[in-house]
């Protein structure tokens, strides 16, 4: 402690002493921990938070006076009564809101109870009617809960009402009424809270109420448990509590363990018995008699018979009530006696209520007296035990109760707890025994109580600030930050956080938290209501003045600044500007501020020490800003400290003085001016000072005297690059590099970049921006250097960003905010143990991932000091921590304990435009897949001229929203995510019809994706001219021309079928569809007419015949037209295969055999117009159909030969050939066909005779020709096709 | 092939088809020939899954395009509960794909819904009597889906009936040329179409599909 000594001898410091142990209860609030606001200038409909809580979506709500409001992050709704609106809430002022299992909220108001219909967006109210005894027993609802079995628990002014969840259709109540004088009822009326048994399995429910303790109810007995304060309003429920000690005297009597007794008692009695033991023997000795105001007026006691010691008096402290009147006492004592002979006396008062009973008489009315009972040795431990509970853990410490919290066990040795907030009594811990235990015990309804153990925290009760003095609101226990932390908020005192492992004592230490009007950052007020954790771990605090915050990072910066709370000084730093740091040896940070001085940091404390410039004392400090901070190598006595405004000075740890150095014209070894930047010492002992508009001064620390000067020549246009000079005198920023050839310092100055300093030869080597030259440091300002440990030198430039420098190749990378860099004004740069590189910027701080080159930023909403740090203002200790300073304080961090926030967050869609216009959340444009709310929306189908949509989401994540990520994709439009950073809408127009899946995903703010996201279907139907409809409205009109087959226009049509290729193909299938069936359905039903009949008049048979035959035609002509328009169809391979299919299935059966030659993949190139298909295909089918009826042949053959653009289609036959004129017809000059079968009958002769005309039409069509020859290696006939393709080849 | 233990001589029919005009007409037609009874009708495939299995038919009439549950689905799952049934696909116009999946699924032929109710019950006999169509286009899918499969489980036999299909030869050529009678030529097919059934994975079907498949519309 020689330290402090010499502060004390020295009387010059303002000594604000760090290290007083605060004592138990009275720590302060820890200047560290941030609470962001949110009020009504955020949207926050109240000030006033009563409660809040999170829905299965994630949403917040917030119960106030004025409504419910719901929060995304962003936005907050609200949702107030109105009394016009029956689908509105019940009242405004809301006293509770509550989240069911199922995800139903509820709100508990002034006048009903509502559940959110999430649906309709609408309130459904639950009212109390007089005429109805299962409606809600009283409009005004304090409180709501559930038990695990789903029955919902609402506190009402006029008892308990349950909703199974059974009943929840019927709304229908059950009804608990406090009764006074029923220790199996309910307690009180007025409840407060009602939470779930903690244990799991266990279907209880705890009621907190206003006036009468904690009841419990298990909902299977209706039986109600209650935990209370002994005042003397509960005599009628304590004497439930005497049930075990009872036993054990039953048991006791019943094993004949009594060894003497005085039970005849009257008024100024006293009598007396003797009893002897042979052998050291524990006894129990109960005593029951009048006792008040600590004194017993009945009472006994006993004495050895040999040396006439008492070695036992029943006291009133002993004791406890024995039911009935209050005076009514009961003592049970347990003692080891010696063997030998006792006196057991007995004496009783004069005014005295026995036996005539003037009052309720004791339990065990009978034994009024004195009892000694022979205990065994289980029986004494039993006894003890007993005792224990009875007497240590019975009660809570107040009967007013606010707040419960029920805290399920976690973990495999986790306990119980059940948490009990009272009015100015405290906070109580109640820890509940298994659940099994209890079943197992012999006992009713009570053994809970009888085994539950009660902690009572109220601090220290010298402190006039202890939890004990103020109402506590709400418990909850957070798992964020340091492990498990037990919070409790008061109406008035502000937020009291249980230190983590002092749990167990009433003393226990508390971080106490409160408003403090000048650090902005503190509670925005005392009064606190509702306390919640969301799932990233932030804590929330409802207030009588808006919401507070606790991010869930709060202790991963330790933030420090000055405070003007006299009572926070040693905490605090002297202003809070900080412009130097630096880490000694000793393990002090030291801070150098822009005003008043030094200040001397204890990391381990969290306290200052400082060191303020006096005017009258030449010793103290230096005036002005503390710029630099550094110790010479050899000495860490002294620190050398640069300055803005007062040049150099030294400070002697040791004495606490300091001494300056300052320019002086006249001196040439003393300082070019005052306002030093930067200060860096080399290994040789040498302090080189860095000065703004004067260069680089190398001074001798041990003579105090400047031994070289390097500058700038004033006119000096030839040695703009010398290595003799600096290219600029304006120096921010120093940097000594031993692993240069020689070793070197580095010097960024303003407009000269970066240059190096060869200090063995005293040579520059400058390193300029170019902007012609890429390689070349991208900015003239150098704010900072750093090497790290692979010996890579860093600078950090005034707006260039992060520059790595190759020492190689002499050439630098740049890295801005384009890369991911926070702002692209780099104040300092630190190394952490795992390859990170950490700056401190304009806008924050930047990680920097050396190897993957990734950035990672912190912003003022992490717990930074601001967004703005200054320049030059770094340190790190040797246990690793970081220390970054700026206009607001600085931070002190250690890398290993900045933990990601893992949770990733719900996304939801809060809004769907379209052209603008909300479509979700706007009931008359509301569509039907909209009539869930937009959250919902799975799929939606919009017109084509509604294409110009947009959506809107949000990731429910409130750890800091603004930095939530999104993207988003429209699966069938956009070929891959598109990451739209903060952006929360996306926008799409002028889509084709189509389907299409939009798919949102989001990050968190540190950037922890949830994948998965959520996606919407949207079908944009297709506008009328191109719905099924109209294709076939078009296509009818089509087939009506196409029906008559020889109109030209069929062809204009169908090319512009072509043009619209979808439009034919989707028209004709449904055409084709549609006359397919009806056809066929006249073929049958012809066909049954004909059965009908029963060949019935051969003339009808044949018009059912012709009507069949006609069908049939229709149809296979309708179905070589739709072949021909398929565009699929085109080549001439496919042509030969349908000629080939068709003339399997024509000839099978039929005798002849029937054969294709030519069919080739070949063809498969060669495209044919529709005409070429359709005729084609006619002109064979014909031909084939002349074979059949015709050519009474055996074999027929259809040969595709194509060469060079020539087609050749060969059918030839058989059969009986073209007996006579087939030279006219092969020369196609006149006539009709004639062969063997012609003359059948008139009706086939003509057909037939068409038929070749017909077909030789069609050859014409194509350009081609026709010839129907005999064949040459048969007797029968050949048809043959020729044609040229040339000009038809694709 | 089915149901040769069968004493019964006429064949017994159900008929899946939507619409009911064609489905009672069929119905009316089939039961009012000789040979043939109508086992059931069904306007869908979930009736007709319902009970196929008391029905028993010999030949079920598929309409391809069903109301829910597709015809070719219903081919698939009604194969399962009844391997021996024969299935002939009822289509209004010829989509090779659609076809070759249906058979793929386990039918053994298809018929356009026109086709004359004569010919209908010919092709029914036919089918009964172990006969199964196939066009050149569907056996050029067959092959290369056998191809894919990898494992030809096709004897020589069928390998040169499918061969000479895809070449453009009738039933009767192959019969001359393979020196075998038309109607074995027929069993053959139909065995294949059964191998088919057994070997074809979807993936296989998909592959063919896209390699060979024209789609008409």
């Amino acid at each position: 402690m020689h330290f402090s000594n010499h502060f004390i001898s020295s009387g010059r410091l303002i000594i604000l002493l760090a290290a007083i142990l605060l004592p138990a209860g009275i720590f302060g609030q820890n200047g560290n921990i941030k609470f962001e606001h949110l009020g009504q200038e955020d949207g926050l409909n109240h000030p006033v938070v009563r409660k809040i809580v999170q829905d299965g979506h994630g949403f917040m709500w917030f119960a106030t006076p004025d409504g419910v409001c719901k929060y995304d992050g962003y936005t907050f709704t609200r949702y107030r009564h109105d009394p016009g609106d029956l689908n509105s809430i019940s009242a405004n002022s809301v006293n509770d809101i509550f989240v069911d299992h199922s995800g139903t909220l509820w709100v508990g108001s002034f006048d009903g109870l509502d559940h959110y219909d999430r649906l309709r967006d609408t309130f459904v109210t639950y009212r109390h009617d007089p005429a109805d005894p299962h409606s809600i027993s009283a409009n005004y609802v304090s409180a709501i809960g559930e038990d695990r079995s789903g029955t919902l628990w609402v506190g009402t002014a006029a008892g308990l009402s349950a909703l199974k969840w059974e009943d929840r259709p019927l709304k229908k109540f059950t009804h608990y009424y406090a009764r006074r004088g029923n220790p199996a009822g309910l307690g009180g009326s007025s409840i407060s809270a009602i939470v779930q048994d903690p244990r799991p399995g266990n279907n209880a429910i705890w009621i907190g109420t206003r006036r009468f303790g904690v009841n419990k109810l298990d909902p299977e007995t209706g039986r109600f448990l209650h935990v209370f304060h002994p005042n003397p309003q509960f005599h009628w429920m304590r004497e439930e509590y005497g049930h075990r000690l009872n036993d054990l005297v039953d048991q006791l009597q019943a094993s004949n363990a009594l060894l003497g007794a005085v039970l005849e008692t009257g008024d100024s009695l006293q009598k007396s018995t003797t009893f002897e033991i042979d052998d050291p023997t524990d006894i129990l000795a109960v005593n029951i008699g009048e006792g008040w105001q600590g004194k017993m007026y009945d009472y006994g006691w006993l004495e050895n018979a040999e040396t006439g010691e008492v070695v036992w008096t029943a006291t009133f402290e002993g004791g406890k009530f024995a039911g009935g009147h209050s005076k009514n006492r009961i003592e049970m004592a347990a003692l080891s006696l010696a063997a030998g002979k006792y006196h057991l006396h007995y004496a009783t008062d004069a005014n005295h209520s026995y036996p005539r009973w003037n009052a309720v008489p004791p339990k065990r009315a009978a034994e009024w007296g004195i009892q000694i009972f022979k205990l065994t040795a289980a029986e004494a431990v039993e006894f003890e035990r007993l005792k224990e509970d009875r007497v240590m853990h019975d009660f809570i410490s107040g009967n007013a109760i606010l707040s419960l919290y029920s805290q399920e066990p976690v973990g495999p040795n986790g306990q119980a707890e059940l948490w009990v907030g009272t009015i100015g009594q405290g906070l109580n811990k109640i820890v509940l025994p298994a659940t099994a235990d209890s079943l197992n015990s012999r006992k009713r309804h009570y053994n809970d109580v009888d085994f539950m153990k009660v902690t009572t925290f109220v601090g220290d009760p010298k402190n006039p600030n202890r939890l004990g003095r103020y109402a506590v609101s709400a418990i909850i226990k957070s798992g964020g930050g340091n492990g498990d932390q037990i919070w409790a908020g008061t109406t008035s005192g502000g937020l009291f956080q249980i230190q983590q492992g002092n749990q167990t004592n009433a003393g226990a230490d508390f971080i106490r938290y409160t408003n403090d009007i000048s650090n902005p950052n503190s509670l925005s007020t005392n009064g606190i209501y509702s306390l919640h954790e969301d799932p990233s771990g932030n804590l929330w605090a409802g207030t009588n003045k808006g919401l507070n915050k606790l991010s869930s990072r709060r202790l991963q910066f330790s933030h420090f600044t000055n405070s003007n709370d006299p009572e926070r000084q040693e905490s605090s730093l002297p202003s809070p500007s900080v412009t130097a740091m630096y880490e000694d040896d000793d393990g002090f940070t030291w801070v150098g501020t822009s005003a008043r001085g030094l200040s001397r940091f204890n990391p381990a404390e969290g306290t200052f020490m400082q060191y303020q410039h006096d005017r009258s004392d030449p010793t103290s400090a230096p005036y002005g800003a503390i710029s630099a901070i550094v110790e010479v190598s050899g000495s860490n006595e002294a620190l050398w400290l640069g300055t803005h405004g007062a040049g150099l000075s030294k400070f002697d740890k040791t004495s606490g003085t300091f001494t300056h150095f300052r320019p002086n014209r006249q001196n040439p070894a003393a300082l070019t001016n005052n306002n030093i930047a930067d200060l860096e010492a080399d290994e040789d002992g040498n302090l080189w000072i860095g000065i703004e508009n004067g260069g680089l001064n190398k001074f001798d620390p041990q003579t105090g005297e400047v031994t070289a000067k390097f500058y700038r020549p004033f006119h000096p246009d030839s040695a703009a690059m010398s290595p003799n000079y600096l290219f600029s005198i304006n120096i921010w920023s120093l940097r000594y590099d031993p692993y240069t050839e020689d070793p070197s310092l580095w010097i960024g100055s303003v407009g000269g970049s970066l240059c190096n300093l060869n200090l063995k030869t005293e040579k520059f080597t400058h390193f300029l921006r170019d902007e012609d030259q890429p390689g070349t440091i991208n900015n003239k300002s150098v704010t900072t250097i750093f090497i790290d440990r692979e010996q890579t030198l860093w600078v950090g430039t005034y707006s260039g960003g992060l520059n790595k420098f190759d020492r190689n190749s002499g050439t630098f990378r740049h890295f801005t905010v384009k890369d991911g860099l926070a702002n692209n004004m780099v104040c300092g740069i630190l190394e952490d143990d795992f390859g990170n590189l950490w700056m401190s910027t304009n806008s924050g701080l930047s990680k920097f991932n050396i190897a993957t080159e990734t950035f990672k930023n912190y912003d003022v909403n992490d717990g930074l000091q601001s967004d703005l740090f200054n320049r030059g203002v770094f340190a790190k200790s040797r246990s690793g921590k970081m220390f970054f300073g700026g206009v607001n304080g600085f931070n002190c961090f250690h890398p290993d304990s900045l933990k990601d926030n893992l949770h990733p967050p719900q996304i939801v869609l809060t809004d769907f435009k379209i052209f603008d216009k909300s479509v979700a959340n706007n009931e008359e444009s509301r569509r039907p897949q909209l009539e869930a709310p937009v959250s919902d929306l799975e799929e939606i189908s919009l017109n084509y001229a509604e294409n110009f949509f947009s959506f809107e989401f949000v990731a429910l994540d409130f750890t800091n929203p603004p930095k939530n990520e999104y993207a988003y994709r429209l699966q069938g439009f956009d070929p891959d995510w598109v990451y739209c950073g903060t952006r929360r809408y996306a926008s799409y127009t002028n889509l084709d019809p189509g389907e299409y899946i939009f798919q949102v995903k989001g990050a968190n703010s540190d950037g922890i994706w949830n994948e998965e996201g959520i996606s919407v279907k949207i079908a944009i139907m297709p506008p009328f001219w191109k719905t099924w409809w109209f294709y076939l409205i078009s296509f009818a009109t089509l087939v009506a021309a196409a029906i008559g087959f020889h109109n030209y226009r069929v062809r204009v049509k169908i090319n512009r079928m072509i043009e619209i290729e979808r439009v034919r193909k989707k028209a004709a299938a449904d055409f084709h569809d549609e006359l397919g069936h009806k056809l066929t359905k006249i073929s049958l039903f012809s066909e049954i007419l004909r059965r009908k009949m029963n060949g019935g008049a051969s003339e009808d048979v044949d018009y059912l015949n012709r009507i069949n035959d006609i069908s049939n035609g229709l149809y296979h002509g309708m179905r070589d037209f739709l072949w021909t328009l398929d565009p699929e169809k085109d080549s001439l391979y496919e042509v030969a295969v349908r000629l080939k299919d068709f003339g399997d299935e024509f000839f099978d059966k039929t005798g002849i055999s029937f054969q294709m030659k030519g069919i080739s993949g070949n063809l498969k190139a060669l495209n044919l117009t529709m005409d070429w298909k359709r005729h084609i295909i006619l002109i064979f089918k014909e031909a084939m159909n002349n074979i059949l009826k015709h050519a009474d042949c055996d074999n027929v053959m259809l040969e595709i030969q194509y060469k060079d653009g020539k087609l050749n289609v060969l059918l030839s036959d058989d059969g009986i050939g073209i007996p006579k004129l087939n030279g006219h017809i092969a020369n196609g000059k006149n006539g009709h066909a004639r062969n063997g079968g012609l003359q059948k009958t008139a009706a086939v002769k003509h057909h037939s005779g068409n038929g070749i005309k017909n077909m030789k039409t069609r050859a014409n069509k194509l350009g081609g020709e026709l010839v129907v020859r005999p064949n040459v290696d048969y007797k029968g006939t050949v048809v043959e096709f020729r044609g040229y393709l040339k000009s038809l080849v694709n | 092939m089915s149901h040769w233990g069968k004493k019964s001589s006429s064949i017994s029919v159900a008929i899946v088809e939507d619409d009911f005009e064609i489905r009672e007409s069929l119905a009316l037609i089939i039961s009012g020939t000789n040979g043939f009874t109508c086992a059931n009708t069904y306007p869908d495939a979930e009736s007709a899954l319902e009970n196929i299995e008391n029905d028993l038919p010999d030949v079920i009439l598929m309409d391809i395009e069903l109301p829910g549950i597709s015809g070719i689905e219903c081919v698939r799952r009604v194969k399962r509960k009844i391997p021996d049934v024969d299935i002939l696909m009822l289509t209004v116009h010829e989509d090779d794909a659609v076809v070759f999946e249906s058979i793929c699924a386990g039918a053994c032929g298809y018929l356009t819904k026109n086709t004359q109710p004569t010919r209908l019950l010919e092709a029914i006999q036919e089918v009964h009597d172990g006969g199964a169509p196939m066009s050149t286009n569907i056996a050029r899918m067959v092959i290369s889906s056998f191809k894919q499969t990898g494992n030809s489980s096709l004897t020589q036999r069928e390998m040169e009936v499918l061969g000479l299909l895809c070449k453009g030869k009738s039933y009767k050529m192959i019969a001359d040329k393979l020196y075998i009678s038309a109607d074995t030529v027929r069993s053959h097919i139909k065995s294949i179409y059964k191998k088919l059934e057994v070997t074809s994975n979807a993936e296989a079907v998909a592959k063919a599909l896209k390699e060979n498949l024209v789609r008409p519309w």
